[in-house]
């Protein structure tokens, strides 16, 4: 067995009460004692903090560094300019998702944010494939990483980050000067809300933890774990990997066309998507809601009648909706809003109904 | 965590309470603490037949399922109906208000063999102790 890893807040979990679990080889939080609901409403009314330092972060540099970046990505690189970042997918050459990704456009160098359950895969595919003239650096551990999210999230930055944040735009990242160092911010997140990601050098990840938490007072900042993570993002149909995504489905099939910029250069995985454009997706991504008081849960047949014709790739409990939902591959004849689906949970047929997405449509997160 | 006296416990953490001729079962502090906010629960219909060992139904909560196994052999007969509109009663009181099935009990040894209260509480503390 490997060494399961900690990051610099793990101590910090334990005194808050976490309830730690193994997590893609890291020790983690999966809820503080008051539990999963009451940091997803937490998240919904006020704002959570967030540790996500188990993620990949890795650095490419040199002079052909965004060129590279911009050959392994589905988006397009060229469309945003320094101090902004982008969301896209990193696929094989058929087109297979190998992650879901954060892209910083950093000037001269890109900063690749990866899954924590795919980092390892992230790094050696981009290892592979590095030109001469690109050096890429693992910062997994010299950097902590933070999500502060909700809608009063820039409530509780300490100055100068306050300040700095202000007329910052999203998916916008910016540099702040705090005890000696330069801290990444970005505008961005995984839940719905408004908030931030922040990159902090391992040495000063609890003492900025600790300044959060004192400037979030007054709006009853806490800590939340990964339980919530899930439910916030699953509420708003934000793609997991390892449930919506996976080396078996595409960015088309995903729901991910935004991501995949055609009208690039060459790039990995286009050959494949292109002939997937023209001859049509075998399968689609669906929302649905539960007509049974029962869950619906991942991996659960999809049924039409007796047929299947899917499976279910997220199911669970919303908390803001207070009931049950879906999300789940279908054939794209089924995928209409209103379309009446029968889930097979373990034998039991549970009545479900196609809906539009996203389930959660009151979020605070600021577009443009 | 609390572990009340008198009642009788089993490794899956559900607990028996005996009263009168029938047995009143539910699930433990512990196990409601480990799920955290339950969402849904399953249970069997009036006269439906429980076998030691064998799930009889199913507790949901944001990120887990379990399957409940029945702690005795017998014969339901009732179900805590105030669990459908409110499943968070099992969270909030788990041996009175979260209680699940009333039985009728239909193999007398079944009983005195599970866990005493103290025998509940040495699992609970060897379970603590092997996650550090």
């Amino acid at each position: 067995m490997p060494e399961v890893r900690e990051t610099p807040y793990h101590e910090i979990h334990r005194r808050n009460g976490g309830r730690m679990v193994p997590f893609a080889g890291w020790e983690m939080p999966v809820q503080f004692p008051q539990g999963i609901i009451h940091e997803h409403l937490q998240v919904r009314s006020a704002a959570g903090l967030f540790d996500v330092s188990h993620m990949g972060r890795f650095r490419l540099g040199g002079s052909g560094a965004l060129a590279f970046a911009n050959h392994l990505i589905t988006n397009d690189l060229a469309k945003i300019k320094g101090r902004q970042l982008l969301y896209s997918a990193l696929c094989n050459p058929e087109g297979g998702i190998i992650d879901d990704v954060t892209l910083y456009h950093l000037g001269d160098a890109a900063l690749v944010v990866a899954n924590a359950a795919n980092a390892a895969k992230v790094w050696e595919w981009i290892a592979a494939h590095r030109p001469s003239g690109v050096d890429i650096e693992d910062l997994t551990g010299e950097l902590a990483q933070v999500a502060l999210q909700g809608p009063r999230a820039a409530e509780a930055l300490p100055e100068p980050f306050g300040s700095a944040v202000r007329d910052l735009g999203y998916y916008h990242h910016t540099r702040v000067a705090w005890q000696g160092a330069e801290i990444l911010i970005s505008r961005n997140g995984y839940t719905g809300e408004d908030g931030f990601e922040i990159y902090v050098p391992a040495t000063l990840a609890v003492p900025f933890w600790e300044a959060l938490i004192e400037a979030g007072q007054g709006i009853g900042l806490e800590p939340v774990g990964l339980g919530a993570r899930d439910s916030l993002r699953f509420e708003v149909n934000y793609a997991l990997y390892g449930n919506e995504l996976s080396l078996e489905t595409t960015p088309l099939e995903a729901g991910l066309r935004w991501v995949v910029k055609f009208k690039k250069d060459d790039f990995i995985g286009k050959e494949a998507l292109l002939a997937q454009r023209e001859a049509g997706v075998p399968r689609t991504l669906v929302g649905f809601e539960m007509q049974a008081k029962r869950l619906a849960r991942h991996g659960y047949p999809i049924r039409v009648g007796d047929t299947e014709i899917g499976f279910v790739t997220s199911g669970g409990y919303c908390p803001s909706l207070k009931k049950g939902m879906g999300m789940g591959y279908v054939t794209p004849e089924h995928k209409a809003v209103g379309t009446q689906l029968s889930i097979d949970a373990r034998g039991t047929a549970l009545a479900a109904r196609v809906v539009e997405r996203p389930f959660y449509k009151e979020g605070s997160v600021r577009k443009g | 965590m609390e572990i009340p006296d008198g009642l009788r416990y089993t490794k899956e953490h559900e607990w028996v309470r005996q009263e009168g001729a029938e047995l009143v079962i539910g699930i433990t502090d512990y196990a409601q603490e480990q799920l955290s906010d339950i969402v849904y629960v399953e249970l069997p219909e009036e006269g439906a037949e429980l076998v030691q060992d064998e799930p009889f139904g199913s507790v949901e909560a944001v990120k887990a399922v379990s399957d409940l196994c029945a702690p005795v052999s017998g014969v339901v007969e009732s179900v805590n109906e105030a669990l459908a509109d409110d499943p968070g009663l099992i969270n909030r009181s788990p041996y009175e208000e979260g209680w699940m099935v009333r039985a009728r009990p239909s193999e007398a040894g079944e009983l005195q063999e599970l866990l005493s209260a103290d025998q509940y509480g040495q699992l609970l503390a060897e379970l603590e102790g092997e996650q550090g």
